[in-house]
């Protein structure tokens, strides 16, 4: 029981979510319960095809679901499922988790990590 | 593969190599726990590269940081879209319609259930129009101000059931556009 509750908790990065466009697609849709396809290409500053093809691949796993409108076919309304939500999420801790090590690691070897940030 | 984030991965995993039979086979050690396999020899040639290249935090918290960043400044962007003004000044007026309801009399059900369907579409027709529909994020001032209201009406509905006194449902309408304006307020955001 302990154990299935750490892994539930540990962030993980999500080869599937990792590409940018993918991940700028990923936060569109978690902000929002259904997001209609020509705001997320609005967005995220794609084109229609490239982003039909970035949806395409987040669909085949499973992580965003599409829909027509119903009063307006022309429409298609793209949401993230509660998987897709969760690997997102997941995602961003594993990246906080990285960046955090990175100023732990900067702090604990006394470098100028710090100094380094602040010009970024 | 190569990418530095991947690269980060492999160094702040704890490197194990497997033991036993296979062992011998090769010295590959796993990656991100077994996903994807890193050869030792490619390994130990990131670690040179890290280790001289130096000045600063490795790449991939870098990357991490940009990607991060990113993926907030997209979020933003949705949450930003400004829900129209007239969404929350309908929503009030019909809600304190569906109060008021309660005074037709023989009629009440009929009203009801036909200002019911007008909030349906006038949700429907805000999220048409703004692109979006539900939050990601729940605006806690928003749905406080929702709960409050379904606490009105039915609140008004028990009472004037048991006192009959119109006055108390004139209130219960007035109070129900209130909040719900007010909720709208809370929730309103300019786009960033």
């Amino acid at each position: 029981m302990i154990r299935g509750r750490q892994h539930k908790a540990e962030p993980q990065l999500d080869p599937l979510i990792h590409p940018t466009n993918r991940l700028r697609v990923c936060a569109a849709l978690a902000a929002a319960g259904r997001v209609e396809f020509s705001l997320v290409q609005q967005a995220v500053g794609l084109s229609a095809s490239a982003l039909s093809k970035q949806v395409h691949a987040l669909t085949g796993a499973g992580y965003v679901t599409q829909s027509r409108g119903v009063a307006d076919s022309r429409r298609i309304w793209l949401r993230l499922t509660p998987a897709g939500r969760t690997a997102y999420r997941s995602h961003l801790a594993a990246l906080q988790a990285l960046i955090d090590a990175s100023n732990q690691a900067g702090v604990g070897a006394g470098s100028g990590a710090e100094e380094f940030e602040s010009t970024l | 593969m190569d990418s530095p984030l991947a690269l980060a991965l492999a160094l702040a995993d704890p490197v194990r190599r497997p033991t036993g039979p296979s062992a011998s086979r090769n010295d590959r050690c796993t990656l991100n726990r077994s996903v994807s396999y890193l050869p030792a020899r490619k390994l130990l040639r990131i670690v040179a590269v890290v280790e001289t290249t130096g000045g600063g935090p490795p790449s991939a918290a870098r990357d991490a940081r940009a990607a991060l960043q990113q993926a907030r400044q997209v979020e933003d962007a949705v949450r930003g879209i400004e829900t129209p003004w007239w969404y929350f000044v309908l929503s009030a007026a019909l809600f304190a319609s569906l109060v008021l309801t309660q005074l037709l009399g023989d009629r009440t059900t009929t009203f009801m259930m036909a200002v019911g369907m007008a909030i349906v579409a006038l949700n429907l027709m805000a999220a048409r129009r703004a692109g979006v529909m539900g939050s990601g994020s729940h605006n806690l001032g928003f749905v406080t101000a929702v709960f409050l209201i379904l606490v009105v009406i039915v609140g008004s509905l028990v009472w004037f059931g048991a006192t009959g006194e119109a006055w108390t449902v004139v209130t219960a309408a007035v109070a129900a556009a209130v909040l719900m304006l007010i909720g709208g307020w809370l929730y309103r955001r300019k786009p960033s």
